[in-house]
């Protein structure tokens, strides 16, 4: 063990790529799955037991389809948009704090960067992710792909704000950027989403428009522009916009986690005892647990609410979300100073 | 003791993307197509905050990128696709003789440049703020710190001035739709 400390943030950097490249298969299978509950059908149940290796089934067909550049795009920047996608969501994920686990009787954070400015490396970074859309509309060469970058960028410019507005509440109330510390706040003072409800909402709401999930996936909305952005995409190209769509809730629902659900705290678990190592493990398990149901509560609301019209989705973030956000800032600060 | 050269003893890291980051604006000037142009600006900022991370300054990198790649380089993108300003062949522009002369101003402004840093590198006192205090207190805490004390009239009056470009734009826009 002793010897295993200092490769101890590569052990890390491991795991978590290993855990964030199976989360994407196994959403795929739970959004098949769920979709159908909530459509009352049965899913996919021919691929393995009870349908189980239909992600396999899937990640094969992307790799063994051909793979089409059409004549009429842009080839660099269209073979250079897919992996974009996915790389704000990679760089994002190393500043997360799974837990704290005790080696040695020596309490270790399960983190890969430990940067001071935390929670502003995370929104600087996740807002590389529009170019990804944007270059891949622009780069098909095609009206329906266009416009659908076009929308995404407008969405998400406009969501960025009130989704900063949304932190500075809880940021005012830890009085650190640094994710860990408003993780260990939380653990002493109760959770961020009652400290900071309104924050809370906000912040979830506005992590559905930058995920660019239903109900605010209007870059991709089938009714209207075919495909969005990438219309013109296939094989494993369209499988990186896919993949990075999911990278993306997973680093959403982690920033959800552990800004008002208390990260890897789990309540009352001081009170009962138990051996602190045990308590670590049992709180990885806990910050696990809890993005699993986060994910789950991406699905279920994708296949519950109808997407909404584009006028509407400005009309609420600039005129609503935004002045409710700068009034959680104001009530905050107001409560504070009393 | 502190020498000049000192000061030029930084991270390779840093030389790696400063580097980069002229190489990519060179980029950015010679493209014909405006697209490609706004791109390797984008990637030009990129490279400024990682330079900014090497010097330290994880706060004003942070802000770099967030700003300036993540939202005024957007509306840049997002403007000049909106304009749809058509084939590259037509973009060219044929300016003559001006090019190479400017291209001579350009290179003599940089020596002047060059010249009057090397002039005014000198190693005094540290000021209020060294390297190991911002390592202490935290770079977001040092800046802040500043901007809401000794700099606070400054501070509002920046944001007045935002405010009123702000305004500014919107009456114009609104009187062309009318």
């Amino acid at each position: 063990m002793e010897a295993l400390m200092p490769f101890l943030p590569y052990i890390f950097i491991l795991v978590l790529l290993v855990l964030y490249l199976s989360v994407v298969p196994i959403m795929i299978q739970v959004e098949r799955k769920v979709s159908a509950w909530v459509q009352y059908r049965i899913g996919p149940n021919r691929v393995g037991p009870r349908g189980l290796l239909q992600p396999i089934a899937d990640a094969l067909k992307f790799l063994a389809k051909e793979d089409v550049i059409p004549n009429h795009v842009n080839k660099w920047l269209y073979i250079f948009a897919p992996t974009l996608m996915v790389f704000p969501a990679f760089f994002v994920f190393g500043v997360i704090p799974f837990g704290a686990i005790m080696i040695n009787g020596q309490e270790i954070l399960i983190q890969v960067g430990k940067t001071n400015i935390g929670i502003l490396y995370v929104l600087a970074v996740s807002s590389l992710g529009v170019y990804a859309i944007t270059f891949g509309s622009w780069a098909s060469n095609n009206k329906y792909s266009l416009i659908g970058g076009l929308r995404s960028a407008a969405q998400m410019m406009s969501y960025e704000l009130p989704m900063g507005l949304s932190i500075l509440g809880m940021i005012m109330v830890v009085g650190s950027l640094r994710l860990e510390d408003i993780v260990r706040f939380q653990i002493e003072n109760g959770w961020g989403i009652l400290l900071q409800p309104v924050g809370a909402l906000l912040f979830i709401v506005t992590a559905f428009a930058e995920t660019n999930r239903l109900p605010f996936d209007l870059t991709e909305a089938e009714a209207e522009l075919v495909g969005g952005y990438h219309t013109e995409y296939s094989s494993m190209k369209f499988a990186m916009f896919f993949l990075g769509e999911y990278c993306n809730m997973f680093t959403a629902s982690a920033m959800i986690t552990c800004l008002f659900l208390g990260g890897w705290h789990v309540p009352f678990i001081g009170s009962m005892g138990l051996d602190p190592a045990i308590v670590g493990y049992i709180q990885v398990v806990a910050m696990l647990m809890k993005l699993g149901f986060l994910m789950f509560f991406f699905v279920w609301v994708r296949w519950s609410l109808p997407r909404f019209r584009y006028d509407q989705l400005m009309n609420l973030g600039w005129k609503k979300l935004i002045p409710l956000a700068l009034a959680n800032v104001i009530i905050t600060a107001i409560v504070m100073a009393m | 003791m502190e020498t000049v050269m000192s000061y030029f003893m930084l991270n390779p890291a840093f030389y790696i993307f400063a580097g980069l980051a002229v190489i990519l604006a060179i980029f950015m000037i010679t493209m014909p197509n405006p697209v490609y142009s706004a791109i390797f600006l984008v990637l030009t900022f990129f490279c400024i905050s990682v330079i900014y991370i090497t010097l330290e300054a994880e706060f004003i990198a942070a802000i770099q990128v967030l700003v300036y790649t993540g939202a005024i380089m957007v509306l840049f993108l997002f403007v000049i696709m909106l304009l749809n300003l058509g084939r590259d062949a037509d973009l060219v522009e044929h300016s003559g003789p001006m090019k190479y002369i400017s291209i001579i101003v350009a290179f003599a402004i940089l020596i002047q440049i060059g010249l009057a840093a090397k002039v005014t590198v000198n190693i005094g006192e540290k000021g209020m703020f060294p390297i190991e205090k911002i390592r202490e207190i935290g770079n977001t805490e040092a800046i802040a710190g500043l901007l809401f004390s000794d700099y606070l009239y400054p501070f509002e009056i920046a944001s007045i001035l935002l405010l009123l470009g702000m305004i500014g734009a919107i009456i114009i826009s609104k009187k062309r739709s009318e």
